[in-house]
Parts: C-alpha cells; sequence; structure tokens
C-alpha cells in the first residue's frame, strides 16, 4: 500500500508540470504585449511596455519563456490581482479560507446523506422513501442555485431574520478585525472557538447555514442517485444471491458485501465534487456575497483580471490532480485489487 | 437575473413587523462602486471624496443643504468684505486659523499643516486629478506641468508666493476675482498632517523635491490607504478585498465627539442584496437606482427623500478620440476588421452621430428613471446658470443612425462592422440598462455592429478610462460648484477630466471656457455657455442623456442626516440612529 500512494506521490509532479504546461499554452494566444500587460498595475505604465516584455522575457523562444514563468510560478509570483487589490498568491490565501470551511461544512452531509439515502433507495426501491430520494434528486438537480439561493435568503434572511449573508455580522467583523483577535487557521468556526468567542462562533456559523443548505441540496442530487444505481448494480449480481441464499441478513450483505463494492463510483464522484466546491461554488457565494474563491474568480472574470483568472484556474487544476490522487488511494483501500494490480 | 428574482421575491418578504434599531451605534452603508484612493489630493471620485469628508476637514464647510453659504471648520471665520478678511477687489482672502485642532495621531495641526495642505492640493497635480480646480482659481492655470509635461517651477513659485501664513491666517491671493474660491475650498484641499506624509516618504513641500511626487501612481502616496486627518471620524480598516471600509469616531475630535461609533461602507453590487440589507436593518442607507425604489417604498421602516435636486451630468456616454491602443482588451482586433475598432474609431464624426442617433433617450428616461425628470440638452444640467432649454438635442433616428454609418470611414464601416467594449461602472444598474439600450439599438441597425457591454469595477474604470484605453463609457459628472464653468471644463475644455482623457481638442471650445469664467456681464456670459452648449451639440464628444433628481433611501431610524447636492451621500458628524 505504502508503494502505491509513493508512486501515486511521485507521479503528481509529473501531473503538475502538464498542468503547468497547458495553463502557458493557453497564455500563447495573448500577444506579448497583452502578456506584459498582465504584470502592470497602473495602465500609465503601458508606455514602458517593451521594458515590462524584455523583463519577463516575453520576447525570448518559448521554452525559455516557459522556463522563466515557470520560476515565477515557483517564487509563488503569479502577478497582481487588480480585482483583489494584492498579488494574486496573496489573495488566494485571503478568499480560500473561506471557501474550504464552507465547503467542509456542506460536503459532510452531502456524503452523509447522498450515500445513505441512496443506499437505502437501492434497497427500498420503488417504495415511499425511494420516491422520495429521487423527489429531491430531480428538484435539486433541477433548481438553479441562485433561485433557490435567492429563496431561502427572502424566508429566512429578510423574513425570519434568521441566517444573513456574509461571512459574519459587524460586530464579528469588528472582533476579527481587532488586534486581540489571533487568526490560527483562517477557518473562523475554528478561530472564534480557540479565542474564546462562543457568540462569534455563532455568528459565524449561522452565516455558514444557507450556503451550505443550497449547495446540499443542489449538489446532493447527482450522489444519490450514482450511490443508489451502483447499489442496485451489484444488488443484482451473483454473488450478492448466493450470500442470500447462505442465509446472511440483509444487513450484511448490504454493508459488507454490496456497499464495499459500490463505492468504487461513490468514490470519484466525491472526490470530483469536493473539488468542485473548493474552486469554487461561484453561483452560492455570490448569492450569499460570501467571500471566497468562486466569487473572486467570477469578479475577475467579469473584470478581465487574467493574472486572478490563471491563479484561479492553476488552484483548481491543483486541487484535480489531489483529489484524483486521493480518490486512487480510496480506491486502494475499498477495493485492494487495484492496488495489486 | 438575479435583481429581477430579487424584485418578484421583496415585496413577500417586506410584510413584517417594524423592528428595534439595530446596531445603534453603526450606521452601515450599502454603496455601489468602491473606494478609489483616500488620498484627497489624488482623488477625484465621489465615493472616496465621501470618505473623505468624514476623515479630513477643510477651512470651511457648507452650511447644511445650502450650496452658497458656509460655515467655518478648521478656518475660524469664513471671509467676506464685511467682516474684513476678504479684500475689497475680491483678490486676498484671509482664514484666521483655529487652535487647538489635532490630527488623528494627536499631534497639533499647525498653519504650516495648513500652508502644505494647499500648496499639496495644487502641485501633486496627478493626470485627471482635483488639482486644476485651485491652480485655475488661484493662478489661472490648468496645470502644475510646462509644455514638456514636467513640473514648472515658475508654477510652483506662483503657488508658494500666491499662499501664506500672515498673524495666524491663512492669506491667499488671486490673480483674478474667483467667486467659486469658496465653494472649492469647502470641498476640497483639506488639510493634512505634513510631518506625518514625510515621515513615510511623501513630499517635503520643496521645489527640489517636487519632481519625485509629481503625478504619482495611485499607491505611490503615503495617503493612498492610510489617513491621518483632523475629522469626526478616523480610518479603523480598510478591507480592499472585502470592499469593505470601517470608520471609526475620533474620541479627541476638537468639537463634541460623534454620536455614532462606527460608520461602515459596503460596497453590494446587486441591488437586491442591498435592498434585503436595508430590509433587515442590516443597512441603514443604501445606493439604489430608480427602477428599483418601487420595491423599497412600502417597505416598513424606510424613509424615502426624494426630489432633491442634483448637480450632475448625469449617465451620459464620452467617445475616446484617440484610443491607446497598446494590450487593449476593449478593442478587439484594434482594426476595422469587423472583430474590433481602430484607435481613431471615434475621431469620425460620422460615427459619433450615427452612435447618438441610435441611442432611445425616451426608452431610457421611461424605463431607468420611471419618467422622472427631462432628456438632458448639454453638458450644463437643468437648474444651473447658462442652461439652454431650447438647445436642440439627439433623440433616437434608425434612419439617420444608418445614413450616418453607411457615410462614416468612407462607406467601409457598414460593410466590414465592428466589435468593442462599452464600459459602465459595476453594480450601477441604471448605467448598466443605459449601455444595454445603447448596444441594442445599434445592433439592431446591422448584424454586423457588435457592443459588448462590460461592468468594471470603479477603480479599473477610472484607471483604463483615464488611461484612454476604454472607447467607450457611460458616466456621471458632479459639479465641484454651481457654476456652469465646472461642468464645461471637465467635459470639454482639453485639460478637462472627460475631456483630456477623451482626447476632445477644441482650441474655440478651450478659449470660450476661458472667456466665460471672467466674463462679467451675465447675459454676455450666459450666451457664451450657449455657445459652448451648440458646440458640444455639433462635435458630439459625449451623449448626453437624462437630467433627473436625487433619492435617498434610508432607515427610519436614521436621524441628522440632510442633503446637499455637494454631499450627495451624507455628513455623518450629526447623524445618529434612534427609534421614531
Amino acid at each position: 500500500m505504502v508503494q502505491f500512494i509513493a508512486k501515486r506521490l511521485l507521479f503528481l509532479p509529473v501531473v503538475m508540470l502538464g498542468v503547468t504546461m497547458l495553463l502557458f499554452a493557453a497564455l500563447q494566444f495573448l500577444s506579448p504585449a497583452m502578456r506584459a500587460a498582465l504584470y502592470i498595475k497602473d495602465p500609465r505604465q503601458l508606455a514602458s511596455l517593451d521594458q515590462v516584455i524584455q523583463k519577463y522575457g516575453l520576447d525570448k523562444p518559448m521554452p525559455v519563456q516557459y522556463g522563466i514563468w515557470l520560476k515565477q510560478l515557483m517564487r509563488g509570483d503569479l502577478g497582481y490581482s487588480e480585482t483583489a487589490k494584492m498579488p494574486v498568491a496573496d489573495a488566494i490565501k485571503s478568499f480560500f479560507p473561506a471557501t474550504f470551511e464552507l465547503t467542509c461544512v456542506a460536503f459532510l452531509p452531502i456524503l452523509a446523506i447522498g450515500v445513505y439515502f441512496g443506499v437505502l433507495s437501492a434497497v427500498y426501491k420503488d417504495r415511499w422513501l425511494d420516491q422520495l430520494s429521487r423527489f429531491v434528486a430531480i428538484t435539486g438537480y433541477s433548481l438553479p442555485s441562485f433561485v433557490l439561493g435567492l429563496l431561502l435568503l427572502m424566508v429566512f434572511y429578510g423574513r425570519l431574520q434568521w441566517f444573513p449573508p456574509g461571512r459574519y455580522s459587524l460586530d464579528v467583523d469588528l472582533l476579527v478585525h481587532s488586534a486581540s483577535f489571533r487568526h490560527y487557521t483562517g477557518l473562523l468556526t475554528v478561530d472564534t472557538l480557540l479565542n474564546g468567542q462562543w457568540s462569534a462562533f455563532v455568528d459565524v456559523a449561522k452565516h455558514l447555514v444557507l450556503p451550505a443548505v443550497t449547495l446540499i441540496y443542489i449538489e446532493l442530487a447527482l450522489l444519490l442517485r450514482i450511490t443508489r444505481s451502483s447499489m442496485l448494480e451489484e444488488l443484482g449480481k451473483d454473488y450478492i444471491r448466493t450470500a442470500k441464499a447462505k442465509g446472511l441478513p440483509g444487513s450484511v450483505i448490504v454493508r459488507k458485501h454490496a456497499l464495499k463494492n459500490a463505492l468504487i463510483p461513490v468514490v470519484t464522484l466525491s472526490s470530483l465534487l469536493f473539488v468542485g466546491l473548493l474552486s469554487g461554488v461561484v453561483i452560492t457565494e455570490t448569492v450569499f456575497d460570501f467571500p471566497g474563491i468562486g466569487r473572486w474568480g467570477i469578479e475577475a472574470a467579469q473584470q478581465l483580471d487574467v493574472p486572478a483568472v490563471l491563479g484561479a484556474t492553476l488552484l483548481a487544476a491543483g486541487l484535480f490532480v489531489l483529489a484524483n490522487l486521493v480518490s486512487d488511494i480510496l480506491y486502494a483501500f475499498v477495493d485492494p485489487r487495484i492496488r495489486i494490480g | 437575473m438575479l435583481s429581477l428574482l430579487a424584485a418578484l421575491v421583496l415585496p413577500l418578504a417586506a410584510q413584517q413587523a417594524p423592528q428595534p434599531v439595530k446596531n445603534p451605534g453603526i450606521f452601515t452603508y450599502a454603496i455601489q462602486g468602491d473606494v478609489d484612493s483616500l488620498d484627497p489630493d489624488w482623488a477625484f471620485d465621489s465615493i472616496s471624496q465621501e470618505i473623505q469628508f468624514q476623515v479630513y476637514e477643510t477651512l470651511i464647510f457648507f452650511r447644511g443643504s445650502a450650496i452658497d453659504e458656509f460655515d467655518p471648520l478648521l478656518a475660524t471665520s469664513v471671509p467676506t468684505q464685511d467682516n474684513g478678511f476678504l479684500s475689497d477687489d475680491g483678490l486676498t482672502y484671509a482664514f484666521p486659523l483655529r487652535k487647538g485642532v489635532r490630527f488623528h495621531d494627536g499631534t497639533p495641526m499647525t498653519p504650516e499643516d495648513v500652508k502644505y495642505s494647499l500648496l499639496r492640493f495644487m502641485l501633486l497635480d496627478r493626470a485627471g486629478g482635483p488639482s486644476h480646480l485651485l491652480l485655475n482659481a488661484i493662478l489661472g492655470v490648468q496645470t502644475a506641468a510646462g509644455e514638456d509635461g514636467k513640473p514648472d517651477p515658475d508654477v510652483y513659485r506662483a503657488a508658494a508666493d500666491a499662499v501664506d501664513i500672515e498673524a495666524g491666517a491663512l492669506v491667499i491671493r488671486l490673480k483674478r476675482p474667483y467667486p467659486a474660491l469658496l465653494s472649492i475650498l469647502a470641498q476640497y484641499a483639506p488639510v493634512v498632517s505634513k510631518k506625518w506624509i514625510v515621515a513615510r516618504g511623501g513630499w517635503d513641500g520643496r521645489l527640489e523635491t517636487w519632481a519625485a511626487h509629481f503625478n504619482p501612481a495611485k499607491d505611490a502616496t503615503p495617503l493612498y490607504d492610510q489617513e491621518n486627518g483632523t475629522g469626526p471620524f478616523k480610518l479603523a480598516r480598510w478591507d480592499k478585498p472585502g470592499r469593505e471600509l470601517v470608520l471609526e469616531r475620533n474620541e479627541g475630535y476638537w468639537r463634541q465627539p460623534a454620536p455614532l461609533d462606527y460608520v461602515v461602507f459596503q460596497s453590494v453590487d446587486d441591488p437586491g442584496t442591498r435592498e434585503l440589507m436595508l430590509q433587515t436593518g442590516d443597512a441603514d442607507s443604501i445606493m439604489l437606482e430608480r427602477q428599483f425604489l418601487a420595491q423599497v417604498a412600502s417597505m416598513p421602516g424606510t424613509t424615502i427623500i426624494d426630489d432633491l435636486p442634483l448637480l450632475e451630468v448625469h449617465d451620459f456616454f464620452a467617445m475616446t478620440f484617440h484610443i491607446n491602443a497598446t494590450a487593449n482588451p476593449y478593442v478587439g482586433s484594434g482594426q476595422l476588421d469587423g472583430n474590433g475598432i481602430p484607435p481613431d474609431f471615434f475621431s469620425d464624426i460620422d460615427v459619433r452621430r450615427a452612435f447618438a442617433y441610435s441611442f432611445d433617450n425616451d426608452a431610457y428616461l421611461r424605463d431607468g428613471y420611471r419618467s422622472k425628470g427631462q432628456p438632458a440638452r448639454g453638458p450644463i444640467p437643468a437648474g444651473v446658470f447658462g442652461y439652454n432649454q431650447l438647445q436642440p438635442v439627439y433623440s433616437r433616428d434608425p434612419q439617420r443612425a444608418e445614413n450616418y454609418f453607411r457615410k462614416a470611414f468612407g462607406g467601409r464601416l457598414w460593410d466590414t462592422g465592428f466589435r468593442f467594449t462599452l464600459a459602465y461602472m459595476e453594480g450601477a444598474a441604471d448605467r448598466e440598462l443605459a449601455c444595454q439600450i445603447m448596444k441594442a439599438d445599434v445592433e439592431s441597425l446591422n448584424p454586423r455592429f457588435h457592443v459588448d457591454v462590460r461592468g468594471l469595477d470603479w477603480p479599473a474604470w477610472l484607471a483604463d478610462f483615464t488611461a484612454g484605453r476604454l472607447p467607450m463609457v457611460n458616466a456621471r459628472w458632479q459639479l465641484d460648484y454651481p457654476d456652469p464653468a465646472a461642468s464645461v471644463f471637465p467635459m470639454l475644455d482639453g485639460e478637462g477630466f472627460f475631456a483630456k482623457a477623451q482626447g476632445y481638442d477644441n482650441p474655440r471650445v478651450d478659449r470660450l471656457i476661458a472667456q466665460a469664467v471672467v466674463e462679467p456681464v451675465q447675459r454676455s456670459r450666459r450666451l457664451m455657455y450657449y455657445d459652448l452648449q451648440q458646440i458640444a451639440y455639433s462635435d458630439i464628444p459625449q451623449i448626453y442623456t437624462v437630467d433627473t433628481f436625487f433619492f435617498q433611501v434610508n432607515r427610519s431610524w436614521v436621524r441628522g442626516w440632510y442633503y446637499n447636492p455637494f454631499l450627495q451621500y451624507g455628513y455623518f458628524y450629526p447623524v445618529y440612529k434612534e427609534e421614531s
């Protein structure tokens, strides 16, 4: 197993190199002047664009340019984001914790509810529980997230005033930006607790509720249906019939035999889902005014803030590669034949 | 789409019982757009200025809602000939300085700080900035740069001679009478701390070091994102990525400290979200477009103050005559090939005429302003001296628009088509609507015509526009004093904010503007402004749209707020919150 993981880890830089090559190739569609413009902060510097081109070697042969660009990436120099008014690397550091926090809060319920009810739907096929889960899945999948988000805002913020948008309220805003508040992780639910600020924790948690519920409802559908269909496929196989013939209890057949084999596509989907959430849930973050990677990314795209878009793309690609690695490792745990093969 | 849905669901959400005052010591303002810079001598936009009014102070200030009456602020008297602080010839103003005023860092304000502040305001002279207001008023010049674009030492000497400290008073000597001076000083050149700025690498006020600090980049001045004023509030935090700026009460203020503990400015692009914030009491005031006003009109606990006079050239289109096409994503291919536009696209008068005849201003007035207002007749807004209500205006005429498009570029434009980006300030739904109407009207004439509408965040809009990168924009201009010169200069003069960025340069216009400023006979002066409006109609550097009114949306618990056309969004020193 260790050997299997080590092999995968060694392969990781190669994949990342491929990703950077693709991104660099995409950049070549821009003229050298356009690429040079990515390094300037003030349009008045356009007058000295030739110097910028020379400084960053944008007139050099492509392999040399790639080398220079890669070195910059390694140093964390991803350019300056006009949208965030700070270097891209700093912007990612600033926005990513919020998205990570929201992702964690949404992903665990998605996983738990999706797998649990997906399995039950398969076991109780065409009974009321299956019909209910189908209804939830279809409505969730077909409902645009901004519609659901605004409806939730209307009821739970506009009318009941329980769950406000944003990341925190004004008093917590003042608290977390005060000198006495220590930022240990960037995750405010954790940091407020570590600072002993229980009421601030409650406030931050309340702000997470609506975006998390929106994400859970929208993203749950696919996992629910994939788990169900995968389980149904396994439950129809010969080894299950054999197990039943042997007189094994139904719960053991489902948990120990069918579920384990049905988990392979679930693991794949879950990792993709997790990365999708981490890369920024654009609509949800925008509707709830949640200051994460998604909201920043969409603002950057609207403003033609190319360094920011590149940074966000690189982050998404890196996360995708990592998620693939994790799911490969999980496959090996779920199905030993994979690591042996 | 988000706004549309919000419009549908807000009335449902609005039916609820009145609330007690939320966050009594904190005033939250949900605004459109972003703060550009906190440097009062660099920034020249209304949102940045709104912050400056709270943290800095000028020598004199507007008396309540009046635009031509003043109260002393850091001075102890407003100069008049009656009190002897204004000379009989109207050329020398003396401002006795208040004692006991301290900056936010606790250091005392000195006469040297006051003199330095005026000199810094005039001599920083960043391109497109506010320096020309005092350069023109005091020295009669538009810029501190010589013909070579470098800082002109003669201007420095003239400025240093014109501004002096005598017997504890700031004395300003003008080259010619300039009645608008007090109005300008009530808004601009607030007092900054020389020592504090110099300690942070800023200009020390000497001629020898001036060039290094002349026309600086936005973030190259120490006051860009810090402040040390004397005002009733001080900067607690400017969270640029979070688009939030927090001011806290200045406890050491020379007057009674302000009732509010904090004033928070939150940039919120979506009007639906702003409305929800108002409804829940998370915002005490919001900026809103008139097209959404009906949604908050019936909201309990909300006060709408309407029909407020605007001193503003409203939502006009400005076209750049010589576009800076270097690495410019807004001009497509940069050529007349159907996929872009050449840099001189709008230099062609036929193109400008075609756009002017394309735009359906009636539809804009109806849909954007619910017919509250009238078509604008030129660069001078209604109600300002020199406004000509008989001035002809362009209105939508598709046939004429087509004829001019067919004539443009020697007849090539109609066959090749074009594509470019029309920009507005992100979050300004009314300006977006104007752009969408222009897009639809122009594209309906020829399938080869493509106008991409894009909202840019405010600082990016300003930077790209002043660099001549944006081919066409929709914009507003608030007058700096109640006089037509405050409108025609920025709009039409070769050195004015818009005309300069657009590359519009008509020597006859420049001459007329200069003559009109000093013309003593009112009738002659009026005719000069009529002429200028006629030239603007003929040359079409801008396409004017509507003259309308301002309105303010507050929670009913907001007290002490008052309107002044020069402080549109409010002066928060007297504001407090109390239940009805």
